[in-house]
């Protein structure tokens, strides 16, 4: 039988509160307090659900909101003049969605939901109530921030400069780590959440390309397809092709360590 | 919109199965383009003495999965 997708928490969240994922996201980047990971677990927050597709925040808003996903996938975008899209960023269950409006005025993206998404809505003034006597928290909050610049970083080197099948291949092996690790297990047979249209308008390919591309890491046993669903059949294989390095995903950050 | 198969011939069978809905011939073909572009930039070494040795044959198909009158590329 097939895996389902990994889209959050399941019963864990029972456990651990419903914030559980978030406050898990943040420590895995940064250190927090027991009094740090209480005031956030206190803060007042509404949960929403959205569709696939549907926006959470439109370029040019100002917001007074800060979602974070509790389960679903994400994505930010950018249109140009022509119409052409962009996504220029993917976001998993535990990711905060939107530290930037706590400091820019002006959404300069749109976020929109890529699977059918919960998110737990916090206000901003919470927020930075909650942060400004807090350092750590505080600290968190730019890592956070930091580490998705990083990401960006990185997808400029694979979008500019390395060819599709390595392109696909790190993209695959990127998404493969980070829901690992908030998962907080290795994933067997994970199942990605985008369609060859929305990883062709992420990768600068045309969807064609893409799958042509698909079908060669299939027949490399690097990842399967059943009907229209992918899912990564060997990471260690799209390691190889990918040439993957995780140094940008910051995975060990502790200052400590 | 009709359903096209980009099949791609260039020694290995690139054979599209799930197609691809594009609104008209014009955009098939600007879609056949820049993946021909694609494949170009990921391996100049596709060109061959000078010639491309690499094509791509466009099947278009309606929505009864009748092959359209006019077949581009």
């Amino acid at each position: 039988m097939r895996s389902p997708r990994w889209m959050g928490d399941g019963p864990r969240a029972i456990e651990e509160g419903r914030l559980g994922i978030f406050v898990r996201k943040l420590l895995s980047h940064s250190r927090l307090s027991t009094a740090d990971q209480t005031a956030i677990a206190a803060l007042p927050f509404s949960l929403r659900t959205l569709e696939p597709n549907d926006y959470i925040l439109n370029e040019g808003e100002r917001t007074k909101i800060c979602p974070v996903l509790l389960s679903g996938f994400a994505y930010r975008q950018k249109i140009s003049a022509d119409g052409g899209r962009q996504i220029v960023a993917l976001k998993i269950p535990g990711d905060p969605l939107d530290f930037q409006s706590l400091y820019l005025e002006r959404a300069d993206h749109n976020l929109q939901a890529l699977t059918k998404v919960q998110l737990a809505i916090f206000s901003l003034d919470d927020l930075e109530a909650l942060i400004a006597p807090r350092a750590s928290l505080a600290r968190a909050v730019l890592v956070d921030i930091l580490i998705e610049a990083s990401i960006g970083r990185e997808w400029l080197l694979n979008i500019g400069r390395r060819n599709a099948l390595a392109r696909l291949a790190h993209l695959l092996c990127e998404l493969y780590y980070r829901v690992a690790q908030i998962a907080g297990e290795a994933l067997d047979g994970f199942e990605l959440p985008l369609t060859q249209e929305q990883l062709a308008d992420l990768l600068g390919l045309t969807p064609v390309h893409i799958n042509r591309t698909i079908k060669i890491l299939e027949d490399r046993g690097a990842v399967k397809r059943v009907s229209r669903r992918l899912t990564i059949g060997d990471v260690d294989t799209l390691r190889r092709i990918a040439e993957f390095s995780d140094t940008y995903l910051h995975r060990n950050n502790d200052p400590k360590g | 919109m009709p359903r096209c198969y980009f099949h791609t011939l260039d020694g290995t069978q690139g054979i599209d199965r799930p197609g691809h809905e594009l609104a008209d011939d014009a955009a098939a073909r600007r879609e056949a383009v820049r993946y021909a572009g694609g494949l170009l930039a990921d391996d100049p070494a596709i060109v061959v003495g000078g010639e491309l040795s690499c094509s791509i044959i466009i099947l278009a198909v309606d929505t009864n999965w009748k092959s359209a009158e006019a077949d581009s590329g």
